[in-house]
């Protein structure tokens, strides 16, 4: 699948050996008159150490030919993040362009934004434009504008975020692992490059 | 390259029919028996100097002569320069001119013994040798074409260059391939990104316990070797086995996902010291086609190889005195 003119990663990971990273290069500033201050110049980045496995020679090969069509480190597509990350609170209609989503403050998302979403099960991603909250301060829900009309009725579907990323390693190593073949791929967010 | 080798080689004891001079009517050696319409010539004892001129001049019917009378030469395993003299042996009472010397298929060789053109006097010999360098064709099958007035000789040569490392790995194994891609990040997270490598470089790297102490002295022996020059590592995850025996050009086998590639070399296997080694001319995802007949028996396995080198140090440890343990990690040459 190719969302917004990049691939989508079609291979979901090895449930052991997962390694989420969120990580921001800052510099403190005044630590010797303890009134520090952070500068910060890049978004906050997430990186991903997963493990990958495959039954046979031609799965593991399907791997490796991947990481080829993207030449390493060069070119950029979609992750998904395997998770469920975003859970309704009501079902939202095929054609409506909102999601009523349990409150996750995801306003803060412009300091690390996570602005794709991803529907597996209906192959759909869409872009959140906006985040409204309805109530900032109680157990309450918020709307997530998107970009594009929902193809079918959603609530129960599981609702992944789509991350912008590259291979972290020029390296593809295939080992076996007892019968199966194993490879571990590290990516890496462009948050500034992210539509 | 294929037609051609085979043609020689099938004439190979009848080197005048390809000269195209007509064979002689009577057998004038002496120690050999029989009416056979083509003379063996022991090259042992037929020489220029146990024969009197005019006998010479009779036996060698006024033709030019390869001494000894073969005209190829396979030089076996080619891990040092080796070489192979011969002596081309004008039978005639004239002179004739070896006009041109060329070569094909013998990538790594070299003729030396005179500079062409050259004449040679009648009923006059010269030395001539062929050198196989280390470096060439890993699979040498090609043939020099000695060009003279009313006469071509042609002589075949064979050999292979092909060191390979065909004992198992033991454990650890991994194979895998390296891009090379220059970053330029920038302060708001974008980048600039640039390729520096189109195709990837593989390394293999594996530890091996061989269990007897002639495979110690194996791995020792090619290690050395390839350390100067280059070894041929199977790529053990696309091995494939055979499940019938066949003798031919095509073999039977299941080559799905495998990294074969056409041109590429494979090891055919049966044990770690008995093994061939051809290169591929085409394949399917059922068969492989080499470029020259060969042999399998059920269980056999084929796998591709990859010609690489070690890293510049490699150490090992022993357990006693038959079993040690080798480390390795080996990178393509490109």
């Amino acid at each position: 699948m190719t969302y917004k003119g990049y691939e989508l990663f079609p291979y979901t990971p090895f449930i052991d050996g997962q390694n989420n990273i969120i990580s921001n290069s800052f510099v403190e500033v005044g630590k010797e008159t303890k009134k520090q201050t952070k500068t910060i110049l890049t978004p906050t980045n997430r990186s991903f150490q997963w493990t990958f496995s495959a039954k046979t020679l031609t799965g593991a090969k399907a791997l490796r030919t991947f990481f080829e069509s993207k030449k390493g480190r060069l070119t950029p597509f979609w992750l998904p993040s395997f998770k469920r990350d975003i859970t309704l609170i009501a079902q939202a209609n095929s054609g409506a362009m909102a999601l009523y989503a349990k409150k996750a403050l995801r306003n803060f998302g412009m300091y690390g934004q996570k602005r794709h979403i991803y529907i597996p099960s209906l192959s759909f991603a869409a872009k959140i434009e906006a985040v409204t909250l309805i109530d900032a301060t109680t157990q309450s829900d918020e709307i997530l504008t998107l970009d594009t009309a929902l193809t079918s009725n959603v609530e129960t579907q599981m609702i992944q975020y789509l991350y912008l990323v590259r291979f972290n390693s020029d390296e593809f190593v295939l080992e076996k692992d007892g019968v199966r073949f194993k490879t571990t791929f590290n990516f890496i967010e462009l948050q500034g490059e992210t539509p | 390259m294929l037609s051609t080798i085979s043609a020689i080689a099938q004439s190979e004891q009848k080197m005048r029919y390809l000269t195209g001079v007509a064979q002689p009517n009577t057998n004038l050696v002496a120690d050999v028996t029989g009416t056979s319409t083509s003379p063996v010539i022991p090259a042992s004892t037929t020489t220029t100097a146990n024969l009197p001129k005019t006998e010479m001049s009779q036996l060698f019917d006024g033709d030019l002569w390869v001494i000894p009378y073969t005209h190829s030469y396979d030089f076996g395993v080619i891990t040092t320069p080796v070489t192979y003299s011969f002596n081309i042996y004008n039978s005639g009472d004239t002179a004739v001119t070896l006009n041109s010397i060329s070569a094909s298929n013998a990538e790594g060789t070299v003729v030396t013994g005179t500079d062409v053109p050259y004449t040679f006097p009648a009923n006059a010999t010269r030395s001539f040798t062929i050198s196989a360098t280390v470096e060439g064709d890993l699979n040498l099958d090609g043939y020099y074409t000695f060009v003279f007035d009313m006469q071509t000789i042609i002589f075949a040569i064979a050999g292979t260059r092909a060191i390979i490392l065909s004992i198992l790995p033991t454990q650890n194994y991994t194979e895998s391939e390296k891009y090379e891609t220059n970053i330029f990040s920038a302060q708001d997270g974008t980048e600039n990104r640039q390729k520096i490598v189109d195709t990837p470089k593989r390394f293999i790297e594996y530890d091996i316990i061989p269990d007897t102490n002639q495979k110690v002295e194996l791995l020792e022996e090619i290690i050395a070797y390839a350390l100067r020059f280059y070894c041929l590592q199977p790529l053990w995850f696309s091995y494939t086995q055979i499940t019938t025996a066949q003798s031919a050009y095509t073999i039977n086998c299941d080559t799905t996902a495998r990294d074969f590639t056409v041109g590429g070399y494979a090891l055919i296997r049966k044990e770690f010291d008995d093994y061939e080694f051809a290169v591929i001319d085409s394949f399917t995802s059922s068969s492989i086609t080499f470029t020259k007949s060969v042999s399998v028996d059920a269980g056999d396995i084929i796998v591709p190889l990859l010609r690489c080198t070690p890293e510049s140090s490699n150490s090992f440890t022993f357990y006693n005195s038959d079993v040690a343990e080798f480390k390795f990690k080996f990178k393509e040459l490109l």
